[in-house]
């Protein structure tokens, strides 16, 4: 017999298979002897050991194993409501882990534009002049001990010689 | 006013539907009726008696958390019994991940000497107490792989089908057969012995 047929006989006795092929195979057993001795050793077996499954107790008392249950019951409930209030606020998470290092990041720019020094602020000063028929600005670096006084017309055009207009507001 | 539930006399269901409200003593008291075959599967599976004890307990644990779940199409014992079989299951993965499998067990897979031995007619009841036979079958049921031994298990104590044994067990139907098969050939043979033992003494 080979390793298949046995497997099938097994499966018969199992009520594994489909009736075609239990029809078959119990016409096989019938007939063959070592299917039959093979059938019969499985189906003893089978009784045997299902009506003595090993009976065993737990080898500590009531109280102690509940107590260890208890205790563990316990714990895991300490830990669920902190992940649970995790788990429920979603957008409140992502707050949490993104909102809250920007936040502090634009805080840290806010007091450092804030006690910043001004150094970098430019020390000059620029002025713009418009009258009706042009303007005159006057630029001043005290650092570079420059001044420059420039005049414009109407269009915003430079004006080379500024005594040509009459209604421009000279500096003195 | 509602009645008081006498825990000690309640059926399983009228227990699990006040433990379902949080009820731990009518949780206990459930344990304390099922803890016993609980245990006796997880020893069953793993032949361990510290690591039995802790997969019940686990599995208990795992019971309450999941008990709002628990609709009662199983009875309560049941439902608990497949708990502590998955975390069975679990566990030796978890171990056998650590171990090489031997050639020895590949051949197991397949039918090693005993598949070739010649067919037993296995008497075992035959002048012995039924204590005695269940200490029998202890004994043989160490000697098995413990591939071989989780497949008889769950398919003579859990009563899982085929198909059901290769679903939790992650295998094909035809691996499931010829585990079973191995695992009962080898079984009626260290029966046998055991028996001719007794007979000579």
């Amino acid at each position: 017999m080979n390793i298949e047929l046995e497997l099938k006989i097994q499966a018969w006795l199992d009520n594994e298979l489909s009736a075609n092929e239990a029809a078959e195979v119990a016409a096989l057993v019938a007939t063959n002897t070592e299917a039959q001795a093979l059938a019969a050793e499985l189906k003893s077996l089978k009784a045997f050991v299902h009506a003595n499954e090993p009976a065993l107790t737990v080898p500590e008392s009531r109280e102690f194993y509940w107590s260890k249950i208890e205790r563990a019951i316990a714990q895991s409930e300490r830990v669920a409501p902190q992940s649970e209030s995790a788990g429920l606020s979603p957008i409140f998470a992502w707050a949490r882990s993104w909102l809250a290092p920007v936040a502090g990041l634009a805080a840290m720019i806010a007091v450092l534009i804030v006690i910043a020094p001004r150094s970098s602020e430019p020390e000059y000063s620029e002025t713009d002049t418009p009258s009706e028929g042009g303007g005159v600005i006057h630029f001043k670096d005290p650092a570079s001990g420059m001044t420059v006084i420039w005049f414009y017309d109407q269009a915003g055009n430079p004006i080379q010689n500024p005594d040509s207009i009459d209604n421009v507001e000279k500096p003195e | 006013m509602a009645r008081r539930l006498d825990l000690k006399t309640a059926e399983d269901q009228a227990l699990v539907r006040v433990a379902q409200r949080g009820n731990m003593p009518a949780f206990e008291e459930l344990i304390s009726r099922h803890r016993d075959k609980l245990y006796a599967r997880a020893f069953s599976m793993l032949r361990n008696e510290e690591e039995a004890l802790d997969v019940s307990q686990e599995a208990w644990v795992k019971g309450w958390q999941r008990l709002k779940q628990f609709q009662g199409e199983a009875g309560f014992a049941t439902w608990m019994t497949r708990i502590v079989i998955n975390l069975c299951l679990d566990h030796l993965r978890k171990k056998k991940r650590q171990q090489t499998e031997s050639l020895e067990e590949l051949d197991e897979e397949w039918g090693g000497a005993e598949r070739r031995m010649p067919f037993l007619v296995v008497n075992p009841t035959e002048g012995l107490e039924r204590i005695e036979l269940r200490k029998r079958i202890d004994r043989a049921l160490v000697q098995l792989s413990e591939a071989h031994r989780q497949v008889l298990v769950l398919y003579e104590f859990e009563e899982m089908d085929y198909k059901q044994i290769a679903k939790v067990t992650h295998c094909s139907i035809g691996t499931v057969m010829s585990r079973l098969f191995y695992a009962r050939r080898r079984l009626a043979a260290l029966l046998m012995s055991l028996k001719k033992e007794r007979d000579s003494e």
